[in-house]
């Protein structure tokens, strides 16, 4: 009996030593558990449209850096997710300093790296032939070069953007202001034209080439003439330029720092990614003759960072409603 | 009557007061009646209980609660504050005219920006490996793999030493403008770089993901200097052998480190680094070509007819900082 009585009294010791701690922490449960982080929120997104007026510049671009004039538009859905398009149209092209050691700081050949060729004493052409002293130069004549040479015109892009973070930002204690931080993805246009827009290549000024198969006897020789030597220009230079719209995916992200309720500046970095032959020419060993076609083409980042005011329609932000549940209304 | 609180002071400190002796009056009842209120006169003075003033607050998570009872008048950052100190009651326990204001000010130097501070650094060491990118070179891209040492000074200022090692490769551009342009480019790899740096905190703040949780973060700008080396990239990889050139560099830094709610030792990190170092770059007669210097061929003698240039290597780098001691103290009552 003694020793039932005992082993009771130890296992209510052990039950109230297991479950009591339990029921304890539950008693001490945070009136603001499930709460929001910040009630009454600025609500600076939540249904409302944006438009943001910017300007940016290309990074990392090997031929022509550009500047970029352009707009965004966009609405979210709540405060945290929306969604954007873009169009920036390049206003500025700057030669990088790899377009001005090719073909010279006046772009004419001067100083530049690419033979620029003589005049056709044989032939009686206008067009430049290769001289004597560049006959065994890899690298294509000056006019091919800047015939096949693209840049990029303008960008656009279509994203989803979420926007995660948001906060307040003190300066000097002084002034305070709400900020956020965001990234989106999406899909981006690209559009290439030509660097040199009146630029020819030797075939294009020629003519009379016949370019259609690259394996039939006739290739690059004239069409009326197919005895005549091979246009060597032709045949180990050919050029094709790359432009065009080209669709890629888009990503990114940003900062709005935000100046009143409706106004906020921008911060913006976006990559447009896209598959082109900046250069148009061949860039491959394994085509017999070479030629330019899909293979030579690669994935390019057209990167633009840019900085813009956004504006917010309707002007006036509301603010988050805490429900007595809990939730935000 | 002589007023000594405004309106709201004392209601202030008429709600602050009345929980104690509620709690004593009920402790008290059970064995003797709590004792009548004294009648105030019209003279009285309004007293404060200023101990009551000095309750330490409870501790905050796993922080003991006896650091914050020390009540050591630090500011947020760890540092002394002694204008800020809570100055001696008045005679006699009583308020004198001055003493609102001087309880004010010094319940003003503890209210700050942001209360308070998740976490706190002063004397402590941080270890931070760190990886990143070139991204300003369309040529030759390099990753970074390094590891920093800092000890903080100060909640914002700490000094420290960095080390990376770099793993450069060409470009797809690189292998296309010499298969299209029939151009050899000139270029150079980064392969080491170590620097003793000087890091200053100036903005904190908070910030709300999905305003359901809160994380503490700060942005940092970092400057220092130290060594780094750089090696050629041969035009012509299958006759000459590369050179390297180690030089003296100075870097600067921008970033940002996010601290996560329940730890005392880790933080996230982001940032971005400029070395700036003047390079030596491969002379332009070595190699075969109409221009060719033939004693050029050797590694030395190439590096001595090297061409100088001030080069620029931007690193995008992620980093976790691990913080020694593990754990820390507040020095301030809130």
């Amino acid at each position: 009996m003694h020793r039932i009585r005992t082993l009771t009294v130890m296992a209510a010791t052990l039950a109230a030593v297991t479950l009591l701690p339990d029921t304890a922490q539950a008693k001490r449960k945070s009136p603001l558990e499930g709460k929001p982080v910040v009630v009454r929120k600025l609500e600076l997104h939540k249904l409302r449209f944006g438009i943001t007026p910017f300007v940016g510049m290309s990074l990392s671009q090997a031929f022509v850096h550009k500047g970029y004039a352009g707009g965004r538009l966009h609405f979210d859905f709540n405060d945290w997710i929306g969604v954007k398009g873009m169009f920036a149209y390049g206003v500025i092209n700057k030669p990088a300093k790899l377009l001005k050691g090719l073909v010279g700081e006046d772009g004419n050949g001067t100083n530049g790296s690419l033979p620029v060729g003589g005049p056709d004493t044989e032939g009686g052409t206008t067009v430049p032939v290769r001289s004597g002293n560049d006959f065994n130069n890899p690298a294509p004549l000056l006019h091919d070069f800047k015939s096949g040479l693209t840049r990029n015109d303008w960008l656009a892009s279509f994203d989803v953007v979420f926007t995660p973070f948001s906060g307040k930002l003190g300066l000097f204690s002084g002034i305070f202001t709400e900020y956020d931080l965001y990234l989106f993805g999406g899909l981006g246009l690209s559009s290439f034209g030509k660097q040199y827009p009146g630029a020819k290549s030797t075939t294009e000024q020629l003519g009379n080439l016949d370019t259609s198969d690259p394996k039939s006897a006739g290739y690059c020789r004239p069409v009326n003439d197919p005895t005549a030597d091979i246009n060597r220009e032709c045949f180990l230079h050919p050029v094709k330029a790359d432009t065009g719209i080209k669709v890629g995916p888009s990503f990114g992200g940003g900062m709005h720092v935000f100046l009143a309720d409706w106004a906020s500046i921008n911060v913006d970095v976006q990559d447009i990614m896209s598959v082109n032959n900046p250069a148009g020419l061949n860039s491959t060993t394994t085509d017999v003759p070479p030629r330019v076609d899909k293979k030579d083409a690669n994935w390019n980042h057209n990167v633009m960072m840019s900085l813009g005011v956004t504006f917010y329609l309707p002007p006036k932000a509301k603010r988050s409603v805490l429900k007595a549940s809990g939730k935000k209304k | 009557m002589r007023r000594f609180l405004t309106g709201s002071a004392v209601l202030f400190a008429t709600a602050w007061a009345i929980p104690a002796p509620a709690l004593a009056a009920a402790a008290v009842a059970v064995t003797a009646p709590a004792p009548a209120p004294a009648p105030a006169g019209d003279d009285e003075d309004i007293v404060l209980d200023e101990a009551e003033g000095e309750t330490a607050p409870a501790a905050t998570g796993d922080k003991p609660a006896a650091a914050a009872a020390a009540a050591d008048t630090g500011d947020l950052f760890g540092e002394d504050t002694k204008k800020g100190a809570a100055p001696p009651p008045g005679e006699g326990g009583k308020v004198s005219k001055d003493s609102e204001l001087q309880q004010l000010k010094a319940d003003k130097a503890f209210i700050t920006v942001v209360q308070r501070q998740r976490f706190l650094k002063k004397k402590r060491f941080e270890l931070q490996p760190q990886a990143g990118i070139t991204v300003n070179d369309p040529f030759v891209r390099h990753y970074a793999v390094g590891a920093e040492l800092n000890y903080w000074l100060s909640n914002r200022m700490a000094v420290g030493l960095t080390g990376t090692g770099f793993i450069g490769n060409k470009t797809a551009r690189y292998n296309n403008i010499r298969f299209q342009e029939g151009v050899l480019l000139t270029a150079n790899k980064v392969v080491w770089q170590a620097s003793a740096n000087f890091l200053y905190n100036p903005f904190y703040g908070k910030i709300a993901v999905f305003n359901r949780a809160l994380m503490h973060w700060e942005s940092f700008i970092q400057v220092g200097g130290g060594a780094i080396q750089t090696q050629i990239i041969p035009r012509y990889e299958s006759l000459h052998k590369p050179f390297n050139h180690v030089t003296g560099q100075g870097n600067f830094a921008l970033g940002a480190r996010f601290y996560g709610p329940k730890s005392d030792w880790i933080s996230v990190n982001f940032g971005v680094r400029t070395f700036i170092y003047q390079d030596k770059l491969e002379p332009q007669g070595r190699g075969p070509g109409p221009t060719m210097e033939m004693n050029l061929d050797d590694a030395d003698a190439a590096k001595k007819a090297a061409e100088k240039k001030l080069a620029f290597n931007v690193v995008f780098f992620l980093g976790v900082s691990l913080y020694f001691p593990t754990t820390f103290q507040y020095t301030t009552r809130r």
